[in-house]
């Protein structure tokens, strides 16, 4: 089972409406005491196969040039190879399983059919879908049952230690084998799993050694789409000279209340769990030919994520990204980018300067007030304080924010899959000392 | 090269946190006379202690001051004192919006207990305006000390100087040989050096630009700072900015404090760990057990000595602070000597590589130098400057874990828990939402900090603890043992900084 995500987009012409709706579909939670009490109920019926979704109203900000729009997200298990069918079918489903609640939310959007009519809304849906400039995802092939699967391994092979004598690792390791297969015999959460047959073939942990060996090679390998930026040279020559640096104080001393409202608007919507998501909106700047270099650096680090970034679970070295994208609006004059990330924003933000400075830039060096960059990918968003007050000023609140997982890190998914796998291979006396190293 | 502090600009509590004056008070007011608050903000310049004295030889003056005074402000102080709008919206948006805002109150994990709302201090309807920190005493605290301040605060915060005291904060006398925090630890140990007063050689040397504003951090960047604009009254004795002929700078030469009072369940610590021993199947006989598992929590035995030196029993009692240890360097990398979610591991992490210290092969190994110098530099990000002092009486003098179960006093204690950074956003709120108050923080599933984040709302409720090593073991349950009675973020300005503010 693979992952595919879609993003809906549609024109708003009643914002105020649109942003109250979704506060009611947000305060409609899932309840209880566990990790999931805060999140939705809305997306929350597993036969959609939801990992990740959103709904946020996205304004123009008082600017003519820019309308209001709807934007609303899935990220979602499917087992269709075309992703384009993926999508359709996913619509489709959302409109038999979900479509009260996402009728609340699109009714305050042009064109939305006033019947009650499942296909007419998924068509509708299928109408306002806009394509990623690029996207990336940070655990591939795990759908949500393999996903508890493994979390539950986990905590039956911990559990288990608890009450164990120390004995030797090899012994160990056979011990927990036992354990786990006669656990799978009464166990619901872990019916039908064999310990002692073979792991799935995807992912690879040999895909992803030989990845994280190759350094700067896949940069090179993946570079074709990135070439139409070598006709685009004179003008990222002349952009050095022209662009200036914004004087990121007098802007912070220069917010308006609605400005501060908006911060402490999005601040409302995160932290409930241990993932966040960014809604991030920013015009292009002025002058001809940004959108095409902005395209051709967004297909380069598109082609990146597909052949290299989603093998290791990271993008560009962030580790913390459970699935992000970019796409352009406002016949592309703005850009969003949503991403679902583990920890607090402080920390991802971080660690895009940290980790990934200059794909960061390429992504953005385009956009209105970014932190000046040296031919597209220096500079900039080395600059921390200054790249996470622009990060901070183009966020907009994510009203609507889903996770169908939220106890659950990048770092532990992946982990947990390696658990999964040694307990299922027949690890040599090295990778028995490594396996143990991670049930941590 | 290093820029060297302007020493005589920058208050004392800043680089030091007074060792030598035992008895420390800190007084919470409000302004009620703008006139009269700026009047005496002059007379009380010259009595504060800055930190000119760190240059003078032994012996020779300037002498630390016999009565050592600090004075830092909130934002709605800075308000009270007529700041100008545009300086008042350059200061650092947490530090504008306040500790108290709710949705910094659920990242920082204070709910129920601890929630704003239920605070003494510090919350969103008190008008808390500044604090006076005033620090005496010798070797060992006796009461004309006490006196000492008393007199201090008795003459400065009164309505004539424009001020009302809203609280007065006490501490415990710091013994300066035992250096105990109530649960029994020896504490304060870990405290970075300032690369501009670090000698030659030091270690854990972080640059000035994380504690101090005006100079380069560890990005090599100067913090974004207030500005004052240039033409307004008393503006010109503030320094210049480097970007903006027109502005001073009125941030530089001071810090961002963080002021927070925690109450600690100290029976509650104990008896968790006497009754949470007797599962662990490896973990020492007797009170030995206890402690074990204590230290395990803490990453330190109960005298300073860190597990990663010292992993089967508690090391030498050293005069020296024993701090000068890396994780991966000293064969510590994944947990199995200090775990990887003890209270001292994941409030600085040190060269532990994050998010995921087990997986070398996405993480890089710990026995290559670089990997782990790169490491550091991440966590050095996230430093904080602690000057915290304890407050009530020890459960018992010798913090003898079965004397203070055994205890019948039943009186609050805890700890004034104050720290400066340059940057509260990436630092002190980073370190407490990322770091202690994330379940899942370096791999981990539902591991808070033992010590200061069980039992939260959110992200999610989560109490256990795993301890690394073959094979890892878990506790479950671990008592929620501190709760916040008071908070606020403050600016301790510069004395050019201080002199404007009496004169804007």
């Amino acid at each position: 089972m693979r992952q595919e995500t879609l993003t809906v987009v549609a024109r708003v012409d009643d914002i105020a409406g649109l942003t109250h709706s979704l506060s009611l579909l947000a305060e409609d939670r899932v309840g209880g005491d566990g990790p999931r009490a805060f999140q939705p109920r809305l997306f929350e019926n597993p036969a959609l196969g939801i990992h990740f979704a959103r709904l946020a109203a996205i304004s123009s900000q008082g600017d003519p040039r820019f309308s209001d729009w709807l934007a609303f997200e899935s990220n979602f298990d499917t087992r269709t190879e075309d992703p384009d069918q993926a999508r359709k079918e996913h619509l489709a489903q959302l409109a038999e399983l979900a479509r009260d609640g996402l009728d609340m939310a699109f009714r305050h959007c042009e064109r939305f059919p006033s019947t009650s009519a499942p296909a007419d809304f998924a068509q509708y849906w299928q109408s306002c879908l806009v394509p990623a400039s690029a996207s990336y995802q940070g655990h591939v092939e795990r759908d949500l049952a393999r996903i508890r699967l493994e979390q539950r391994l986990r905590e039956v092979i911990l559990t288990f230690l608890e009450n164990v004598r120390s004995a030797p690792k090899a012994e160990l390791f056979k011990q927990i084998r036992d354990h786990v297969r006669f656990r799978s015999k009464s166990d619901a959460a872990l019916s039908g799993f064999d310990v002692d047959a073979s792991p799935p073939s995807m992912p690879d942990p040999q895909v992803r050694s030989q990845r994280l060996k190759e350094g700067y090679l896949p940069w090179i390998v993946n570079i074709a789409p990135a070439l139409p930026l070598l006709g685009e040279l004179p003008n990222i020559y002349a952009w050095q000279k022209k662009d200036v640096e914004l004087d990121y104080q007098a802007q912070q001393e220069a917010w308006t209340a609605a400005d501060r409202k908006r911060f402490a608007d999005v601040a409302a919507t995160e932290d409930h769990g241990i993932q966040n998501a960014l809604t991030h909106i920013v015009p292009l700047r002025d002058g001809e030919g940004r959108e095409g270099v902005l395209r051709a650096a967004h297909a380069y680090i598109d082609r990146m994520a597909k052949q290299f970034f989603d093998d290791i679970g990271q993008l560009g070295g962030i580790p913390s990204i459970h699935f992000a994208k970019w796409l352009l609006l406002d016949e592309g004059r703005r850009l969003m980018f949503f991403s679902n990330y583990d920890s607090s924003w402080e920390s991802y933000l971080g660690d895009f300067v940290d980790q990934a400075a200059i794909g960061l830039n390429l992504a953005w060096s385009c956009c209105e007030n970014y932190p000046k960059t040296q031919f597209l990918g220096w500079g900039g968003a080395d600059d921390e304080e200054r790249f996470k007050a622009w990060g901070r000023a183009y966020q907009q609140p994510t009203q609507v924010f889903y996770s169908a997982y939220p106890e659950l890190s990048i770092a532990a998914i992946n982990n947990n899959t390696w658990i999964r796998h040694g307990l299922q291979s027949r690890p040599s006396a090295s990778q028995i000392s490594a396996w143990f190293r991670r049930l941590t | 090269m290093t820029e060297p502090l302007e020493l005589e600009e920058i208050q004392g509590l800043i680089l030091s946190g007074y060792g030598e004056r035992p008895v420390a008070r800190y007084a919470l007011f409000e302004i009620i006379d703008r006139a009269r608050a700026k009047l005496w903000l002059r007379e009380l310049l010259p009595e504060l202690q800055f930190s000119e004295y760190r240059r003078s030889r032994r012996n020779q003056p300037p002498f630390l001051k016999p009565v050592c005074v600090n004075i830092a402000f909130t934002h709605a102080g800075f308000v009270e004192l007529g700041v100008p709008a545009i300086t008042l919206a350059g200061f650092s948006p947490p530090f504008q919006e306040g500790m108290h805002e709710p949705s910094r109150a659920r990242r920082l994990g204070d709910d129920g207990e601890s929630s704003p709302l239920r605070w003494r201090w510090g919350g969103p309807a008190q008008p808390l305006h500044g604090v006076l920190a005033v620090f005496a005493g010798s070797e060992d605290a006796d009461p004309e000390e006490w006196d000492q301040i008393g007199r201090f605060l008795e003459k400065h915060c009164t309505t004539g100087n424009g001020i009302r005291t809203l609280e007065v904060l006490d501490t415990m006398p710091a013994n300066r040989l035992l250096r105990k925090e109530h649960f029994g630890f020896r504490d304060g140990i870990a405290n970075p050096r300032l690369s501009g007063v670090a000698r030659p050689g030091s270690s854990d040397v972080i640059a000035s630009g994380e504690v101090i504003l005006g100079y380069a951090n560890e990005y090599a960047k100067t913090p974004m700072s207030p500005h004052v604009p240039a033409d307004t009254p008393g503006g010109a004795t503030l320094p210049p900015t480097a970007e903006r002929a027109d502005f001073r700078d009125f941030g530089r030469n001071g810090s961002y404090l963080v002021f927070r009072q925690m109450s600690q369940d100290v029976k509650g610590l104990w008896r968790y760990l006497y009754a949470a021993k007797q599962k662990l199947i490896d973990a020492p006989a007797g009170a030995a057990g206890a402690e074990w598992l204590g230290a395990k929590l803490v990453g330190r035995w109960r005298n300073g000595s860190p597990l990663t030196r010292y992993p089967e029993h508690q090391g030498p009692q050293s005069a020296e602070d024993d701090n000068d240890f890396l994780y991966g360097k000293h064969d510590d990398a994944f947990g199995s000597r200090c775990p990887i979610g003890s209270h001292i591991r994941r409030t600085n992490p040190r060269d532990t590589a994050l998010p995921i210290p087990h997986d070398p092969e996405l993480s890089g190994t710990p026995e290559d130098a670089d990997t782990r110098a790169a490491r550091l530099a991440l966590s050095n990000k996230h430093r904080l400057m602690r000057r915290g002092r304890s407050y009530g009486e020890p459960l018992d003098p010798a913090y003898d874990p079965e004397a203070m179960l055994n205890s019948s006093d039943e009186s609050e204690r805890g700890l004034h828990f104050l720290c400066f950074n340059a940057n509260l956003g990436r630092q002190f709120e980073f370190v407490q939402s990322n770091w202690a108050q994330n379940p899942s923080f370096a791999g981990l599933s539902s591991d808070p900090d033992p010590l200061l984040s069980t039992h939260r709302r959110f992200p999610f409720d989560a109490s256990d603890f795993t301890i690394q090593g073959c094979p890892t073991r878990r506790v479950h349950d671990v008592p929620r043992v501190i709760e916040i009675r008071g908070g606020a973020y403050f600016f301790m300005p510069s004395r050019a900084a201080l002199r404007f503010l009496s004169e804007c």
